[in-house]
């Protein structure tokens, strides 16, 4: 359930965004201390990040607060940071019935009345769920590291992703960072999606809609690095979330990014920025590129139990070609078929945890 | 031994997909570009990749820093974590590859291109084919390798496949055509090209179809578009190259030589290797001197070009690695093959030459200019049965052409069966039909061959064939001959090329110290570089 709070508190002197850690929000949030401050690597965010209590059931949170009144120097600046907070509270509002992306639990604006100020000073916040960290540090590349937990953390984003799909949203910045870590129950990993503030919408009424890429570079379809998008937008923008879900899986299993992994396996006049051409001039060539890329340096580190299915949802989900993006028999009919690929990976992550039981109780 | 390749023509080049990656001609019109590869990315975004792995120091957080590799801006930054990556025992070959990517440029491009078996094993390319159907760069490879084994039918499908997955790619439509002219289908590649819808609006297309008709000896539709083309300017002088050179063609079996020259000049200005190649063959025309200046414009190698150099002046060591080369590039030619067999038989590396006419006739059986270099490799090693059977089955081809090529090499049998008369008889046979053809270059070769196998097979009066042959050799010169010659200790002196042509000449102003590139085709023997005195003239 939505809960808006708009939290007036006089004070001496205006505390600045990033030393508010020992004030409460509302009576109920109580900031425990920074976590970060400015940009993150998509460039995305733009607030400062804290810790912080909630004082009614005890629970950790975490809390943006965006000073966009220090914008006010430039309208255009203002208007943009104003744009994509309200953006992002919508997409968090959109998405707060989906078990998968990490919730928004509240949002409003934190007001300062100075003394003897008639005119306050106000920053938007919003409280969402708190994670353990996200799983860049969790991850091990050892050969005898738990496929189980790879597998099951790709079951989650997929479905993270499907449950986005059916809303008429694409999340659009997949990354190890966005993936947060969740306390397990037993052996079922909790994992979900964050940072829903670089989505596009079916509609066209985000403020990304019209962006090419706004997401992280490192992470982007490689369609996109050349400027070609699809007209439909199923084809543009779930595809697009499907081919980082797949790369995604490639970070997981292999340590690298695919789309890093292709451009840097081309000629340096066939790299984007430099070749003039169209995408589909050149897609023979990334598709070349990719295959062999895919079959020297990523396939062989996934583990033997899965290698066969893995490799095939890899190559469904990173296709070079958008419009042939997905499972197969699902694109015959018309989707992408994320959700297949989510049953897919749940069963394989079923089978890879019986198989680790086995193995270590063979131990 | 034999070196007589059949008429050359500027019939595209099919190479693997790593030569062609660094070609114009790959992608017709569109060009790749020659700037500096750029993708954003944010400049706090690797500081907080940063912070982020040193906080933890975590092999996740530094993946994900290192995938910024991606922007070459800020590999820099990145050299710290690259080199603590490559000590790290739990990384993966992606991440010691991309690690290495940001310490040592260009690791992954030659990894995955150069130094890739799928170049090479038919067995990896079904295997990229089979996890991914329609990567036609791999069909199109693994029909040269069907073609390199004589599987004509398989070589067809898969070039049939890529054309209906790419039905726009420049590669796999030239690519085809070359595959009907080297089944000798000429009609048929002309057809093909003929019907291809880009071929009327891409200069790489119109110089294959003018290339093709004149192979096919049919008309061309494309010649008098091309001809307009050229004359107003319609593209770039960078993709105008093979077009200049395939009407230049043209002109030249038209018997108009100022025409063909101008327009090999126009084709020299931004050369491939295919134009260089046929400057080079066409040079008795031409006269167009074709410098190593010119040759290294070309993007990579241009095999071809500089192994006919090294022929002509009868540097076969040189000329034979130069020719494997141009055979790795285009494994299914026979071309190639018949030359390096033909060098390394003039050399005396005669197992050499016996495996260079062994893999041209896996490609092409029929070949009888490879069946009788494979006879004479046969016989200098001393397999004289078998080299007999070949010069049986070259008679049996009935090549006219190749009648006094057989003589000789019977000549060489019989005289290491120890048949000297009979050996000598049948090599005279063989420099009598080469008068009656006048064909003094080769006479002069036979005779040299002959000396050879005279000394070899120690014939009585085997010195005075060698001073007939090196007289003949001082009265009419033959690279090979040259060569064969310095075998036997023959003091065999290059002779000098004619004067040529250059097309570009370097004029220095004194008056006005100024130097100035003029682009224009020089009369013959002209000088590189010419200094002016307009001001004294004046």
């Amino acid at each position: 359930m939505e809960n808006k709070f708009n939290d007036v508190q006089n004070v001496v002197k205006r505390p600045a965004a990033d030393d508010l850690a020992g004030i409460v929000i509302s009576q109920r949030y109580r900031l425990e201390r920074l976590l970060h401050i400015g940009k993150q690597e998509s460039g995305g965010n733009f607030g400062v990040g804290y810790i912080a209590t909630d004082l009614q059931d005890g629970n950790q949170r975490f809390v943006k607060v965006v000073d966009f009144r220090k914008r006010l120097h430039s309208l255009h600046e203002l208007r943009e940071i104003l744009e994509w907070a309200e953006f992002e509270i919508l997409m968090h509002k959109a998405c707060l019935r989906m078990s998968k992306v990490v919730r928004m639990v509240a949002h409003g604006e934190l007001a300062f009345l100075e003394e003897g100020s008639s005119e306050s000073y106000n920053f938007i916040c919003v409280v969402m769920e708190l994670g353990q960290g996200d799983i860049k540090n969790h991850v091990d590349y050892a050969p005898e590291g738990s496929a189980y937990w790879k597998l099951w953390v790709l079951r989650e984003i997929s479905l993270a992703v499907v449950q986005m799909e059916r809303a008429s949203l694409a999340h659009n910045d997949i990354k190890p960072s966005n993936v947060i870590r969740f306390a397990s129950e037993g052996d079922r990993h909790s994992i979900k999606l964050g940072d829903v503030g670089r989505a596009i919408t079916k509609s066209g009424s985000g403020p990304f809609d019209d962006w090419i890429w706004a997401g992280d570079p490192r992470h982007k379809p490689l369609e996109t690095l050349f400027g070609y998008q699809e007209q439909e937008w199923q084809d543009r923008s779930t595809a697009a979330d499907a081919y980082m879900l797949g790369n995604l899986v490639c970070f997981l299993f292999a340590g690298a990014s695919m789309t890093e992994r292709v451009v840097s396996s081309l000629p340096p006049n066939l790299r984007p920025g430099t070749f003039v051409g169209s995408y589909r001039d050149i897609i023979d060539v990334i598709r070349h590129a990719w295959n062999m890329t895919l079959d020297k340096h990523i396939i062989p580190t996934i583990p033997e139990q899965s290698r066969t299915e893995l490799s095939s949802i890899i190559r469904w989900l990173t296709d070079p070609d958008p419009v042939l993006r997905g499972e197969p028999a699902a694109r015959r009919a018309g989707t992408l078929g994320l959700d297949r690929v989510h049953s897919k990976l749940e069963r394989m992550a079923r089978r890879a945890q019986v198989f680790e039981r086995l193995t270590s109780a063979s131990r | 031994m034999n070196w007589l390749l059949p008429t050359r023509r500027l019939i595209p080049k099919w190479r693997k997909a790593k030569f062609s990656l660094h070609h114009p001609d790959m992608f017709g019109l569109v060009q790749p570009g020659n700037g500096h590869a750029t993708v954003d990315s944010c400049d706090q975004a690797v500081d907080v990749a940063l912070h982020a792995w040193e906080a933890s120091k975590s092999i996740g957080d530094l993946a994900d820093l290192l995938a910024f590799g991606i922007d070459p801006r800020r590999r820099e930054q990145l050299i710290g974590p690259a080199q603590i990556a490559l000590t790290m025992p739990n990384a993966t070959v992606a991440l010691r590859l991309v690690a290495s990517e940001i310490l040592n440029q260009g690791q992954s491009e030659l990894a995955v291109w150069n130094n890739s078996t799928s170049a090479r094993s038919a067995q990896f390319l079904r295997t990229l084919l089979r996890n991914a159907p329609n990567d036609v760069l791999a069909l199109v490879d693994l029909a040269q390798h069907h073609l390199s084994h004589g599987k004509r039918k398989q070589a067809y499908r898969a070039l049939l496949a890529a054309y209906q997955i790419s039905p726009n790619s420049v590669h796999v439509i030239r690519a085809i055509t070359r595959f009907w002219i080297h089944v000798d289908e000429y009609e048929q590649a002309h057809r093909f090209i003929k019907g291809v819808r880009r071929t009327s609006s891409d200069p790489w297309l119109m110089a294959t179809e003018i290339a093709t008709a004149e192979v096919a000896r049919a008309p061309s539709t494309q010649l008098r578009r091309a001809h307009r083309a050229i004359a107003i300017n319609s593209f770039s002088n960078r993709n105008l190259t093979e077009l200049a050179g395939a009407i230049g063609g043209n002109e030249l079996s038209n018997g108009k030589l100022k025409e063909a020259r101008k327009l090999f000049r126009l084709a020299l200005e931004h050369p491939t290797d295919n134009v260089i190649a046929q400057a080079i063959t066409s040079q008795k025309y031409l006269g167009i001197d074709v410098d190593e200046k010119l040759i290294s414009k070309v993007p990579n190698g241009a095999f071809e070009g500089r192994a006919l150099q090294a022929f002509a002046a009868a540097d076969f060591e040189s000329a034979s690695s130069l020719t494997e080369c141009w055979a790795d590039e285009e494994v299914f030619s026979s071309r190639p093959r018949i030359l390096l067999s033909y060098f390394q038989g003039a050399l005396g590396n005669y197992e050499e030459s016996l495996c260079a006419a062994d893999a041209g006739l896996n490609a092409d059986q029929k070949d009888m200019s490879l069946r009788g270099n494979r006879a004479y490799a046969l016989a200098a090693l001393g397999h004289l049965d078998e080299a007999l059977s070949e010069l049986a089955s070259i008679q049996s081809g009935g090549n006219a052409d190749l009648i006094p090529q057989s003589l000789a090499t019977k000549g060489m049998v019989l005289l290491h069966k120890g048949l000297h008369e009979e050996g000598k008889q049948s090599y005279e046979a063989a420099l009598e039909e080469f008068k009656r053809l006048k064909e003094d270059a080769q006479y002069t070769d036979c005779l040299a061959f002959f000396a050879r196998a005279a000394v070899q097979t120690k014939v009585p009066g085997s010195s005075e064939i060698t001073r007939r042959a090196f007289d003949r050799y001082k009265k009419s010169y033959s690279p090979a001959a040259a060569v064969v010659l310095r075998t036997l200790d023959q003091k065999a002196e290059v002779k000098e090329p004619d004067s040529t042509r250059k097309v570009v000449q370097w004029e220095w102003d004194r008056q006005t110290n100024k130097l100035q590139e003029k682009r224009f085709l020089t009369s013959k023997g002209a000088p590189g570089f010419l200094v002016a005195d307009r001001g004294e003239r004046r």
